[in-house]
């Protein structure tokens, strides 16, 4: 079959001594940052990215996507012991999880995290595997009008599923896309919005722009409270090991988690957070134990801990079959991908078969490596909480500055940085959504450029967008979408369902 | 009156971006046609588009309410904003150690729990660790002696 010849080939490629280094460090480093709260993995992906540029365009990709997940599980394992998030889609976890750990059950809940993780992990790199050759087989099928079309469906979607005001994310999409446009003109080579600076004619650096908006405006939103709220009273966890009445009850919640999370993390904008949240929500509703919830319940650690874990990597899909990013991290790969000289798309399944399965492979590898990593070692990443914040926060100025220099060595870039840092600032502090600006930034030219060539090929006729079946039926989608998220009672609902959080 | 300061906020944030794109366009960049698009027909398009949607927001913050804004940490948002400049302005000059400790000195002023001694620290450990892992350890092409420093 053939399923199991391109898995065999990814992991020879997973598996060689490099790679599983890469894959190791890149699982290290995502723990890391995501025990650290006031660092994501999205500002990390950002200050590697010019590193990774160096490596391997396999190893690279393998390097980056162990952080994302890496920081997952991290985030999990300061959201049981101290009652903090250090991902926000851990947040769910710390409700059950606070309260098994401060009952003495830190070690099974831990453990139910770690399993629930690797469990889902495992799911859903064979469900990468399953829906990536059909859907880049439709794919290669698509014209510049479906393109759009798409592109047009995935903006949409991310502002239905991000928090907050929806026109407000729509008009940072069309900011993002606006400041994606500036540089050189594809078709003419007409220089667009530099104002002579040669500076720009490249356009604006994408990853000054990702290290501003979430990097330093993160650190700007920490400093607005220094008051110390840290607590290091950690109790000592013992008896990692659950009872095999607790492995009973995580059974059901863990595979509900996984499957909500891989649906959910396919559709763009969704991810991790949405998936945790979802699946905590259906869990609390199914489970015959729904009164222990929020005091304690091993399902509730199990079910948004399986959920984020899938969602965080079903949402790899869009962005290997079809080249289009779902969210900010996916974003950064594709950014990767760029500056490694490979154009994303549905073509890297077919043209690079050793780096597109090599990275799927890698995914089970480097989920395995975190169930060893992160139970035994727990200490250690709990002791990294006693860095106090104003010795971390220099660090991560110096090397996202240091990041940024490297990409091209230009001074200039670092400009951008304060000045993507401010404008970022500024519109969080205006309840604006980051994530949607960064998605548009990295889609403008593209979605500029299959709309210019859509209406080449129809001679200035816009009703191509709807007379082709696939586009039409995508458009038709995002009208729905926004329709749905704009009627009061769901509007009402989506803020509840945020503010819960 | 009953207003919404951060959708009042919003709004003229968008609308001055969506002005700007659009004079930029009409006044710089060929427009086109519907058939024949010039390199300014898209942003035109999508500046439109981030008026309106300003406007929208603009209407509505006239007639809702918001949380009070919290007030910005001024200090914060100076020495951050300064800390990649000044290392952008000295890296070439003064080397990565010199450029990261003076960076990182100003980052880590923007903190109210600081003092200059513990920023001279605390900044000299990171010049020393960001200097042995991207320059010996991961060869980064950066100068560790800055031409300003080396006279050349």
């Amino acid at each position: 079959m053939d399923l199991i010849g391109n898995l065999a080939t990814g992991f020879s490629v997973a598996l060689t001594v490099a790679n599983l280094a890469y894959c190791l460090a890149g699982a290290v480093i995502g723990t890391l940052i995501g025990v650290l709260p006031g660092i994501g993995p999205v500002a990390t992906m950002a200050m590697l990215l010019p590193i990774t540029a160096t490596l391997p365009p396999t190893s690279s990709l393998i390097m980056l996507a162990g952080i994302y997940y890496g920081a997952q599980y991290g985030g999990s394992t300061t959201a049981i012991l101290i009652n903090l998030p250090g991902e926000s889609s851990s947040s769910v976890t710390t409700i059950d999880g606070y309260q098994m750990a401060r009952r003495g059950r830190a070690g099974p809940a831990l453990a139910a995290a770690a399993i629930a993780s690797f469990f889902a992990g495992s799911v859903s790199t064979l469900v990468i595997a399953l829906f990536a050759l059909p859907l880049t087989a439709v794919a290669l099928r698509f014209g510049p009008p479906e393109y759009f079309a798409l592109m047009v469906f995935g903006l949409v979607s991310s502002v239905a599923l991000a928090s907050g005001s929806t026109l407000k994310a729509i008009g940072m999409i069309l900011l993002g896309l606006l400041l994606g446009l500036v540089g050189t003109d594809l078709y003419t080579g007409a220089p667009r919005f530099t104002f002579g600076s040669m500076d720009l004619a490249d356009g604006i650096d994408f990853v000054a722009v990702a290290v501003g908006v979430f990097g330093l405006s993160e650190i700007l939103r920490n400093l607005e409270d220094e008051s110390p709220t840290r607590s290091a009273a950690i109790q000592k966890v013992s008896g990692l090991w659950p009872s095999r009445e607790d492995l009973r009850r995580i059974v059901a919640p863990t595979l509900r988690g996984t499957f909500i999370g891989a649906a959910l993390g396919i559709l763009p904008g969704g991810g991790a957070l949405l998936s945790a949240f979802a699946a905590y929500t259906i869990e609390k509703k199914l489970s015959r134990n729904s009164r222990e919830f929020g005091s304690g319940a091993i399902e509730g650690v199990a079910a948004p801990e399986s959920a984020n874990n899938a969602g965080a990597q079903t949402s790899f899909i869009p962005m290997l079959t079809l080249g289009i990013p779902s969210n900010p991290v996916m974003a950064l790969m594709i950014g990767a991908m760029i500056m490694q000289g490979i154009a994303p798309g549905p073509n890297v399944a077919t043209e690079k078969p050793e780096l597109f399965w090599g990275v799927i492979a890698s995914m089970w590898v480097g989920n395995a490596m975190l169930v060893l990593l992160n139970l035994p070692l727990i200490g250690i990443w709990v002791r990294l909480l006693s860095i106090p914040y104003y010795v971390l926060f220099p660090a991560i100025v110096a090397f996202c500055a240091i990041g940024v220099y490297s990409v091209d060595n230009n001074a200039f870039d670092l400009f951008e940085v304060t000045v993507f840092g401010l404008l970022g600032y500024a519109l969080v502090k205006l309840d604006c959504e980051p994530a949607p600006l960064v998605l548009g930034f990295i889609l403008g030219p593209m979605i500029e450029e299959h709309f210019r060539r859509s209406m080449i090929i129809s001679l200035g006729d816009p009703s191509v967008f709807v007379t082709r079946p696939i586009s039409a039926g995508l458009l038709f989608l995002a009208a729905v979408a926004l329709v749905i998220v704009s009627l009061p009672a769901i509007a009402s609902k989506r803020e509840k369902v945020f503010v819960d959080e | 009156m009953i207003t919404n300061a951060k959708d009042l906020a919003t709004c003229g944030i968008f609308i001055a971006f969506g002005v700007f794109f659009a004079a930029t366009a009409l006044g710089t960049l060929d427009v086109g046609s519907a058939m024949r698009m010039g390199p300014g027909y898209f942003p035109l398009l999508l500046a439109g588009l981030l008026i309106l949607i300003g406007i929208v927001i603009g209407v509505r913050g006239f007639v809702s309410t918001s949380a009070p804004l919290q007030p910005a940490p001024w200090r914060a948002v100076l020495m951050i904003s300064l800390a990649p400049i000044i290392f952008g302005v000295t890296v070439r000059g003064l080397g990565l150690p010199a450029a990261i400790f003076l960076s990182t000195c100003a980052a880590a002023m923007a903190s109210r729990r600081m003092s200059v001694p513990r920023a001279v620290i605390v900044s000299g450990a990171i010049a020393v660790f960001s200097t042995a892992v991207f320059v010996y350890a991961l060869r980064l092409p950066m100068p560790v002696v800055g031409s300003w420093l080396s006279g050349s």
